[in-house]
Order: structure tokens, then sequence, then C-alpha cells
């Protein structure tokens, strides 16, 4: 049961009206022109320290912990100059013109520059304080030997901090006054002691839970002034823990008001996702705010129309607009540095978090072991069988693995991994890992492949020979895939140093480890492990349509190459029985036949293969992952021809490494059969699975499908129990169903306020998401 | 029907079952994970029945209307003439139908599928033996479910047989209206019997399911002190046994049974209703409402034996 206190704070919390009542709206300014002497990195620090000096401090209350993040809080002013902003602007226009075609037949994004999808290391400044850190730049100040850019940089980064420091220091004052002020002696308490944390923390290092909890929030808070939104918050149990085990054990404090004090910092998390939910969800449509005050870019934009320079930065300027978050992975349990099961009291809140106050931010992942608490993973199954799409479960091992495959992390930072943005694999504190990208667009590789490099007429890939075997066949869709896996990794290694130079982020640079000691911001190649990603999208579709094609040209021989391309060409236009001859009679992935499971397989590998061959501007492998969210199969399915799988053109491709939805016609067992075919460590950057069960279900099915998929090669799956009826129900009725959640691929969300075709595509789906 | 046949060598080849699904990865039809397996042919005649092809003993035809693109390759195929074209629509005479299954093989767009086929026991065990890894993690098993499987009792018994020689867990889902005989053979293999009930009340069972319940609840008390586990399973259905009293009646029967595992209820849903016009039979479920979630809990609450 919830404290009436807690009760109070979350619908103040959940509230957003409520809590922009307490926070009045604010315009802060910059004068970019008069400062346009200095380079873009120092006057991105000079934003972000006027944002930390000026904004409003607000107060829930009755809460102890200090400071929330708000709609209401003043846009971070543009840091660039018109002539830079000219510049991003051009800067399509000189890159290479294959690419650009590629970019304009939607066969990958480019984003240059990933918002967040990075764990600032707030362990560290747990225990060293931003004093600690501080101390470490002015240190590294010291050497005489530094360049421009490192010396700015590190400039950069000192004056965020430090203003930083003054954000929370105005807190203290903030709180004393109150505290001053104060009637009586409980309300002055109250306040005495709020001001007490925020002057100790985040300067100094944390000496209770309460401070780590507090030093937590104000990095989070504060990374989100510096950057944009998707930043994970690492191990959380683990780093909370020696501070709570401590409080405890001297009895300062007790189980119970331990557990309250997580529930506050977990309620100040949901912000972001009350806000996106008022917004609209649409990625690539600007806040529909309309008091919201544009930055850069006075209209709306389409994140994946590739003309304009600042669509290649991903959700940028989207988000930045009001410092919330709604991509905050968190991981518990796992394993310890011995090797031990490492659930403790913290992971108990966090799943005691998502069963009493069923939120959907942040989104909570476990670790999953062999080794884990039974007890622990049953409680999570009761959640999940009672519909709710929290929490997420990724199996260590699988993920252990993936990253030896990457050749670059050591084994103490394998051990400690945690999950980033949605469902990427990363290391916290340590790792740059840009993992939302490319989303290369296999089916529309595959009609290039059949077209002999051709789309439509025009030439987009390599002109090759025509295929006289299946071998000859699959191998000239390897060489294509190839080929624009290469374009994509050159047209990012030109393009992701030329951003670099404009969007920065020195204080999360400043919590990476790495940064300061090589002088170098993150997005330049400062963190220890650094890489980028290359993620696909429409997998089964594509497997599918090759599928299609070695039996029905290759094996049956239904029909020559020539005549099924003209087929395709007029979209099946006369010829619907034939669509649907290959869309019904051909097996289909998800259906546990081993013929086409080999095929996925082959694919999933060939695919990890090409990717890793190619390599960053810090000559890291890039990582392959099978990876989409709705937005990437939808546009990228709008402009791909019909396949021989019996899609038409324009049709939605297939999500992550899901059947295509409807093609599934037996039973769980096999489709889990055919999706743990793949390897899908050999995916490292991110691979998932979305189980969508249908009607009651005891936890226990869920347990099983668990150790099911424990015992193969799966990193990370996702569970949404919902019962059809119920969906189609809610869409009719939405008032009666405000309450009803799925779980889909990096978000959770309440039904009734997804877009109609979004709705439409999860009743679709039988067992996958 | 179950039946024996002589191998060339004088081996005994497995039975043949007349059997129309097999279902793997169920939750619902007794403990853990299991594997259904459907027989075709049932004695009852439930007017709220969700599978109707599970009903006739022979193949059944099904089309589905909204899926026929007209390309009359089916007109063509039939031996029989039973598909026609009329005024642009597509006519079926069934009457004339004789389950050859040729019609179906041809239709692309799934409009025309054969329900019922004989499955020897080899290829049955072949696909229950899939999931062993599901049923050793859940104490789950094979489910004999339909239809009546009781009505091939040679066949169920067979099956279940080879199961139990490979550890897997056995179950049975009956309406009971079967000879006492059939029991005997098969509770020997069976773990579980799941039992279904509709009503005690005799002539509204009569009038719902076509038959006296008299053998029903005969053999249901028969099983009272054999080595077997019972779970009683109540379709619920609006107007013939939704009442707090209906249900109380039903577990005041069996509430007894030391073998008794619980009493389940089923609540009515018409997920069937358009398999009835694939078949070209008429719906009778039409004005039967959909029970309402809430009262299915109170009910359930009785059910687990909580007045
Ligand atoms: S074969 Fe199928 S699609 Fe063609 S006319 Fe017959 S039922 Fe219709
Ligand atoms: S099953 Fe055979 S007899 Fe019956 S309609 Fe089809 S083709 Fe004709």
């Amino acid at each position: 049961m919830l404290s009436e206190r807690i009760g109070k704070i979350r619908s103040t919390i959940l509230t957003l009206e409520e809590i922009n009542r307490i926070i009045p709206k604010e315009q802060i300014t910059y004068d970019v022109e008069a400062n346009s002497h200095k380079s873009p990195i120092i006057r991105h620090a000079e934003v972000v320290e006027r944002l930390f000096t000026s904004i409003a401090i607000n107060h829930i209350p009755g809460e102890r912990i200090a400071g929330n993040n708000t709609s209401n809080y003043s846009p971070r002013p543009n840091h660039l100059t018109n002539e830079e902003l000219e510049e991003i602007k051009r800067y399509p226009k000189g890159v290479f013109k294959e690419a650009l075609t590629a970019m304009d037949e939607r066969i990958f994004y480019v984003w240059a520059f990933t918002q967040g999808h990075i764990v600032p290391d707030k362990e560290l400044v747990l225990k060293r304080g931003m004093n600690g850190i501080i101390e470490d730049i002015e240190s590294r100040l010291t050497d005489k030997t530094l360049d421009r850019n490192g010396r700015e940089f590190l400039e950069a980064s000192l004056i965020e901090c430090r203003g930083f420091l003054r954000y929370t220091g105005r807190h203290a004052e903030w709180f004393g006054k109150k505290a001053k002020e104060a009637e009586d002696g409980g309300k002055r308490k109250y306040f005495e002691d709020l001001a007490r944390v925020c002057g100790r923390v985040p300067a100094n290092p944390a000496t209770s839970f309460r401070e780590a909890l507090q030093s937590a929030w104000f990095v989070h808070i504060a990374t989100m002034m510096d950057d944009v939104a998707n930043h994970s918050l690492g191990r959380i149990d683990q780093y909370l823990y020696p501070y709570y085990k401590k409080d405890i054990d001297d009895g300062v404090i007790t189980k119970e008001e331990a557990k309250e004090l997580f529930f506050e910092f977990w309620m100040k998390l949901n912000l972001g996702y009350k806000l996106q939910e008022l917004c609209g969800l649409k990625i690539g449509v600007r806040a529909e705010d309309p008091d919201s005050v544009g930055v850069i870019d006075e209209g709306s934009y389409d994140l994946f129309d590739n003309r304009d320079g600042f669509s290649w930065l991903s959700l940028k300027y989207i988000n930045q607009e009001n410092h919330t978050d709604n991509g905050q992975v968190l991981d518990c349990a796992g394993l310890d540095g011995e090797g031990n099961d490492a659930t403790n009291d913290i992971s108990w809140f966090v799943l005691d978090a998502v069963d009493e106050l069923r939120i959907f931010e942040p989104k909570p992942v476990i670790k999953y072991t062999d080794k884990t608490d039974k007890r622990f993973m049953r409680k999570a199954y009761g959640i999940l069988a009672s519909g709710f799409g929290l929490p997420a479960i990724a199996f260590d091992e699988a993920g252990e693995r993936g990253l030896r495959r990457c050749n670059m992390f050591d084994e103490e930072a394998i051990v400690n991994h945690c999950h980033i943005g949605c469902i990427e694999l990363g290391i916290p504190g340590s790792s740059y890992i840009d993992p939302m990208n490319a989303f290369m667009n296999l089916p529309k590789i595959f009609l290039i492949a059949l077209n002999n490099g051709y789309y439509e007429g025009r030439k987009v890939g390599l002109e090759l020979e025509a295929p006289r075997t299946w071998d000859e066949f699959i191998n000239n869709f390897y060489l294509q895939l190839d080929y624009f896996v290469g374009l994509y990794t050159k047209t990012m290694n030109d393009a992701s140093p030329f951003f670099a130079r404009y969007f920065v982020r020195p204080l999360i640079s400043g919590l990476i480890d790495g940064c300061i000691e090589s002088a170098v911001p993150v997005d330049n190649g400062g963190a220890r492990f650094w890489t980028k990603a290359v993620n696909c999208t429409g997998f089964s579709t594509a497997v599918d349509s090759l599928f299609s094609i070695k039996k029905i040209v290759y094996g049956e021989k239904k029909i020559g190459l020539e005549r099924l391309r003209e087929v395709l060409d007029k979209n099946f236009e006369g010829e619907e029985d034939f669509r649907l001859l290959v869309k019904n009679r051909i097996p289909k992935f998800g259906n546990g036949v081993d013929e086409v499971d080999e095929l996925a397989k082959e694919v999933s590998s060939m695919y990890a293969e090409i990717v890793r061959k190619y390599k960053t501007t810090k000559g890291t492998s890039y990582r392959p992952g099978i990876y989409s969210f709705y937005e990437p199969i939808k546009n990228m399915g709008a402009v791909t021809g019909a396949t021989p799988d019996g899609r038409m053109a324009g049709e939605v491709l297939s999500l992550n490494s899901a059947p295509y939805h409807g093609s599934v016609k037996n039973s769980l067992s096999e489709v889990l059969k055919s999706v743990t075919a793949i390897e899908h460590s050999k995916l490292d950057n991110a691979s998932c699975l979305d189980v969508q069960l249908n009607g009651r279900i005891e936890p226990e099915v869920i347990e099983y499908i668990v150790e099911y998929l424990a015992k193969r090669d799966v990193l990370f799956a996702h569970f949404t129990v919902v019962d059809r009826d119920r969906l189609v129900e809610a869409q009719k009725n939405p008032d009666r169903y405000q309450d009803l959640t799925v779980r889909v691929t990096g978000f959770s969300a309440r039904f009734v306020v997804l877009p109609k075709d979004t709705q439409d595509e999860i009743i679709e789906r039988s067992y996958w998401g | 029907m179950g039946m024996t046949k002589r191998g060339e060598n004088n081996k005994v080849c497995a039975t043949e079952l007349n059997i129309f699904d097999i279902q793997r990865f169920s939750w619902v039809d007794g403990p853990g994970i299991r594997t259904v397996l459907f027989f075709k042919g049932c004695n009852l005649d439930c007017i709220w029945c969700h599978n109707p092809e599970s009903r006739s003993f022979d193949r059944d035809l099904l089309f589905y209307a909204d899926r026929c693109i007209g390309c009359g390759k089916c007109v063509d195929i039939c031996p029989n003439g039973c598909h026609a074209f009329s005024e642009g629509r597509h006519v079926v005479r069934r009457e004339r139908c004789a389950g050859c299954g040729k019609c179906a093989s041809v239709c692309n767009a799934e409009a025309l599928e054969i329900v019922g086929k004989a499955a020897g026991v080899d290829d049955i065990m072949e696909e229950v033996l899939e999931d062993m890894e599901f049923y050793g993690m859940s104490g789950g098993g094979l489910t004999l479910s339909g239809g009546e499987p009781l009505l091939q009792p040679e066949g169920c018994f067979e099956i279940l047989e080879r199961c139990k020689k490979r550890g897997i867990h056995t179950a049975v889902d009956t309406a009971g209206y079967v000879e006492w005989s059939s029991f005997e053979r098969v509770l020997p293999v069976t773990d579980y019997i799941l039992y279904d009930v509709k009503t005690l009340d005799d002539e509204v069972h009569k009038k719902v399911c076509g038959v006296s319940n008299r053998a029903i609840i005969r053999n249901l008390l028969n099983l009272k002190d054999r080595d077997v586990n019972l779970i009683v399973r109540i379709p619920l259905v609006p107007g013939v046994n939704d009442t707090r009293e209906d249900v109380l009646e039903i577990v005041g029967l069996v509430g007894g049974f030391d073998n008794l595992v619980k009493v389940e209820l089923l609540p009515f849903h018409k997920l069937g209703r358009s398999k009835y016009e694939a078949l070209g039979l008429a719906y009778r479920a039409e004005k039967i409402p959909v029970p309402d979630r809430e009262k299915v809990c109170a009910l359930r609450q009785h059910a687990a034996g909580k007045r």
C-alpha cells in the first residue's frame, strides 16, 4: 500500500498541469551572435550554465527529494550562429551522391548525432562528488601540451559542472529560507533536512541513501540540460545499495522509509512519459505544444527526411525543449563482481515500484541469470502476467557473449554491462555506442538484388550479373547488402565528426570514463569504449522473400526471375492468385519450419559479419543489431515495393526479428523455435523478442518461456499480456480502457493514446510484436 | 475411428485416429504447458459449441466466403460438382461433397479448408515429443480433447500408453457421455480427467445438449474413488447455468471427491461463430449474451468453494 504522502506526490507528479502550476513558464535567452567569436562548445556550456543559474526552483509539498524537471522550464537556447546553422543545412549536399540516393530511397537513415543513449557515471558522482570531478578537470587543464580543442572541451565541461553546482546550491539556499520562514518545528526540520542534503550533494560524496538518491537525481536533471533524452540509469540497484546498507546497519533508516524515498525518485522519472503522452507519441513530428518556442527550426520536420541537415540529428530538437526524458532504462539483478546473484533490497524496490506505482517511466530491465533469486523472478512474472508490460527480461549470459564478440570490452566491463536507450547493450559510465542508427532496409536491398542493382529503373546499388542459381542469387543479395552497409558506414564516418563539432555534451562527457583523460568529448571519441552500430529493419520480410525465391524460382521452378520481377513491379496486379500462393503456401519464418529457420540464421549471421567488417573513425568495428521500432518499419515499408512473400507495395515491414504479422499459423512453441534459431548474441548491439500473449496467463507460463529462452542465444525479451478482445473493445471505447497497457520495443504505452495504425498493428499480431 | 491394421511383415501398425487438430503450447487444458490433440466427432449437440467442426465424425468442408477471390479453380477440380458460381456468387453444394480435399489443396486464398484427418499414432507422437522440454519444466504433457475422445477408446489408450512410457503427463478432456468401459480402458494410463459438466437439471440438459445427462453424472460419480485427478469444467452459459445456485449444485456434487483438483469455469464466447458460417450451419447461440467479467469473477469464487 502506498502511504498517503507518496500517494499525494504521485497524483501531483502524474498531473503535469499541477507541476506546471507550481513552476511558472519562463524563457531564458542567449545572444549567440554576440558570442560568435567563441567556439560552439563554449557557447553550449554558457547556455547550459545560464539554465542552471536562472531556472526557477520548484518543490512539490511533502517530497523529500528536491527538484523537478518540467515542460515549463525554458528551452535550452540555441548556441549556434546563423552561419553555422547554414553550414549544417548545407552539409547533406556535400555528401557522396550514392549515399544521398540510398537515403532518398530510404535504404538507410543516418543520424550523425543520436541524442542520449549514454549512461553517465552516476556511481562516480556518488563516490567522489562533483567536486572530485571538477578537481580532475582542473588538474587535467594544467597540462601545457593540451591542444585548443582539448582545452576548450575541458573548460566547457568545467563551466557546466560549476553551473550545475550553482543550481543545486540554489536549492539548498531556497530550502534554507523556507526553513527560516517555517512556523512549526516539524516544517522547519523538514526544510532544514532538504537544505542540508542539497548543500552536500552532488558537490560532495553521498553519505546516506537519501543523499545518494538526491545526488543521482540531480545528475539526471543535469544530463537533460546538457543533452536531450534517452539517458539510462545503469545498474541502479548495485550503486545505490552500499548507501542503503550502511543506513540500515547504522539504524538511521528503516526498510520502509528507504522504499518510500526510492518511490519518490522513481516517480520523478515519469514526467517525460507524461509529457510524451500529452504532446503526441509520433516521432518525427514536433511536439505540439502551441507555446513551445522553436529553437532552430521553426516548422515541423520529418526525422526520416534526409534532405535537411537537422534530420541527421535523431531526436535532437524535439525534446530539448522541455528537459524531460522518456528513454530511461535501468538495470537490476544480474551478477556481482564475484559472479554471485546481485539481487538485493533495491532490486526488490524496483519491482515494488513497478507493481505499486504502475507508471511507465523509468523502464526496468532484469538482468536474468540462472542464479537470479527465483522469488524475485516470480514477482516479476506476476507483474507481467497482470498485463503490465514491465519489467523487460535480458539474458545476461547471452549479453556477455555478445559483448565479447566486439573484441573491445574488458571482462570486468562485460559483467557490469547494462542496457541503454531501449534494449541496446552498453557499459555504464565508460562506453559510447551510438546504438540507434541506420535501420538498413533489408527488403528493399533484397529487391535491388532481385533487379541486379536497380530499383524502379534507377541505378541504386551494384550492377551485378544475373544469378543463375540460388547460391548466386543469395550471394548477390549479400553483395548488395555489403555495398549499402559500406556506404552507410562511410557516410557516417564523414558525418559524425562534422556534427560533433556543433552538437556537444561537455558535462556528460565529463561523466564518461576516458574523456577527461584524453581531453576529447564523448562524441569525438573520448570514451574508453567507443563504437557505433548498424541496425536492420524488415528482417523476416527479407527472409520470407528470399525463401520464396529459393522455393518457387530455383526449387519448384514455378516462375522465372524475369516474370517474377514483372509481377512484383505491377504490385501483383491481376496476379492475386499468385500472391496468395506465395503468401499462404510457401512456409514463413515463425512456424518452426527448419529450412526457413536455417535461412534466417544464415542471413542474420552474414549480416552481422558484414557489419563487423566496417570500422568507425576510431578504428573499432561497427556493431550489428536487428532492431527497429514502429516508425522505420512503416516509413521504410511505404517506399518498398511488393515482395515475393506476398506483401504488397507500401505495406509495413516486419519488426525486429519477429515473424511478419499474420504469418504465424502455429503455436507459440513453433514461434519460439524459429526466433531462437537466430544466434542473437551475434547481433550484440540490439536484438529483441516481443512476446505477446493473449488471454489469461498464469505467471508460470512466462517463467517457462523465460527459462526456454535463457537456454538459447537470446538477448532480450519484452512480454505483453493482452486480451485481443479487450484491445478491440478499447479501440472502440477508449474512455473505459484508460489504464490498458502494451509494451512494444522500446516503449510501454497506454494503448488508448497510441495512433490508430499502431493500435491496429498490435491487434493484428498474434504472438509477436 | 480406431482400427488396427496388420502391416506387411505382420508387425502391428499404429492405430489411426480420427482427429482434426493438434495444438501446442496450451496452458489452459490441464496442468503445465500441453499439447492438445482434438478428436473428431461428438455425441452431444450443445447449442453454444464453439468447435462446430468437431461434431461430425466425417470430414467437413469449411468455406470462408470473405477470403474467396473467385479464381474458379475449385469449380474445375471438384469431381462431384460441389462448387459453382451463380450470379457472381460462390455456392457450395455440400450435400455432394465427399471430403476428398482436392478443392482445398488448390485454393491459395485459404478460403477452403478440409477439417478432419486420419492420423497415425507414430506421427502424432512425433509432434507430441517436440515439446518435451516444456512438459519437463512445467509438468505438462498431452491432453486428448475434441470432439469426444472417449468415443475412440482404443486410439486414446494407445497414444496415452505411449506417452506414459515416455514419462509424459496425460489428460483426457471428456463430456462423459460414453460407455463406462471406455473410461476403464484409459484410466490406467491417464493422470488427469477434465470432465465437462453443463447442468445437473436433466430437462435443461436435454434441451441445450440434445441428450440426457444421466450417463454423464453416473460416470462422473464412478470416478470418485479412482486413481485419477479430476478437474470439473463448467462451460458458463448465461441462461443455462450461470447462477450461483447452478454452480454450487455442481460443486456440491463433486466437492467430496478426494481426487478433485478444482472446478473450472469456462465463460461462453462467440469466437466460433465464423466457423458455423464456414460450415454452412446456423449459429444457434446468437442470442446468448457473453457473461460479464464481474459475474464470472464472482462465480469463480463459488467454484473455488467459497460461498
Ligand atoms: S479456389 Fe478458393 S479462391 Fe478460388 S474460387 Fe475456389 S474458393 Fe474461391
Ligand atoms: S472436398 Fe472434394 S468433393 Fe468436396 S467439394 Fe472439395 S473437391 Fe469436391
